[in-house]
């Protein structure tokens, strides 16, 4: 679980406190997630994109939970930036270090990739865990106009990223 | 909900984009024994784009009382028994089992050179015993 733990958290910690911006609540997240993971080991499927994606699943949507529960969206979505933020951390191995920002480089050529309105959506859904009817709130775009722009967004960010998966 | 309607809203799911309705709605579909219509499918895809995305942000590390706080819970929650849970081991993924694997090489050439040392020590002794004696026999026979 340790191994986990060192391998994985890194990554829980910075999508919940790109949601949340707030270090301590992040934590709590990263601690419900591990606690989380540990109950549901049984139901892990591997096939389902690895143990990282399954983390990063369980983080983020405990984050926007929580998120939405303190209805503070309103707040973080008006501090929300149109680029994420990136915070250092000690230096891991420079092989992982390598891999990690091969998969970065990646998904921001592949975010670049999409037409302003759709990267925009994903932004605001992905990055600060805004729901389609917020998203329209703030955007003052159309409800079934959001829901397309994700929807076009998720397939198109698919095709881009499909050699990863394999 | 249909598989149709399920699978028009796979990629909001995914994003945990849908308010909170929709989404109950979408995983009790999801978790309903009905035969699916490429359900499953259509949410593992977008997932996986999901979790993707997440590698656009710079990984951070916790402060290390995060670890030893869900340490102390797990051990409370079962007795001690944290590292006996096989379950999370399966889980590894890859890139962990293949550093593991890394480790354990690095860890048999060192054993071997060890022993290559050990072994090759006290030959190289007598071979230097017997050149010292050869050698003293030589000199002595000029």
């Amino acid at each position: 679980m340790r191994l986990v733990y060192e391998e994985h958290a890194p990554r829980a910690l910075a999508i919940a406190r790109r949601i949340l911006r707030n270090v301590e609540e992040a934590e709590d997240i990263v601690q419900e997630t591990f606690l989380e993971l540990w109950r549901r080991a049984p139901q892990f499927d591997g096939r389902r994109g690895g143990l990282v994606s399954w983390v990063v699943t369980i983080a983020r949507s405990r984050a926007i939970d929580r998120l939405r529960s303190s209805a503070t969206a309103g707040r973080v979505a008006d501090e929300a930036s149109a680029s994420p933020e990136v915070h250092p951390t000690s230096p891991p191995c420079p092989m992982t270090e390598t891999e990690r920002r091969l998969t970065e480089s990646k998904v921001a050529d592949a975010l670049a990739a999409l037409p302003p309105e759709q990267r925009r959506t994903i932004q605001l859904a992905y990055f600060d865990g805004l729901s389609q009817t917020e998203i329209a709130a703030k955007t003052g775009s159309p409800l079934g106009t959001v829901k397309m722009r994700v929807k076009l967004a998720v397939e198109k960010l698919k095709n881009l990223l499909k050699d990863d998966f394999s | 909900m249909t598989c149709d309607e399920f699978k028009e809203r796979a990629a909001a799911f995914a994003l945990v984009a849908l308010d909170d309705g929709e989404r109950d709605a979408c995983a009790r579909h999801l978790a309903s024994a009905l035969p699916h219509l490429g359900c499953r499918e259509a949410a593992a895809e977008a997932e996986l784009v999901a979790a993707h995305l997440g590698a656009a942000l710079a990984p951070e590390r916790p402060a290390p009382h995060v670890w030893r706080e869900i340490a102390d819970r797990l051990y409370a929650a079962r007795g001690g028994a944290v590292e006996a849970h096989e379950g999370i081991h399966a889980g590894i993924d890859e890139g962990t089992r293949r550093r593991s694997l890394y480790h354990l090489c690095g860890w048999l050439v060192a054993a071997a050179l060890v022993g290559l040392y050990l072994y090759n020590t006290p030959l190289d002794h007598r071979l230097l015993q017997m050149l010292s004696t050869h050698g003293g026999h030589l000199v002595a026979g000029h």
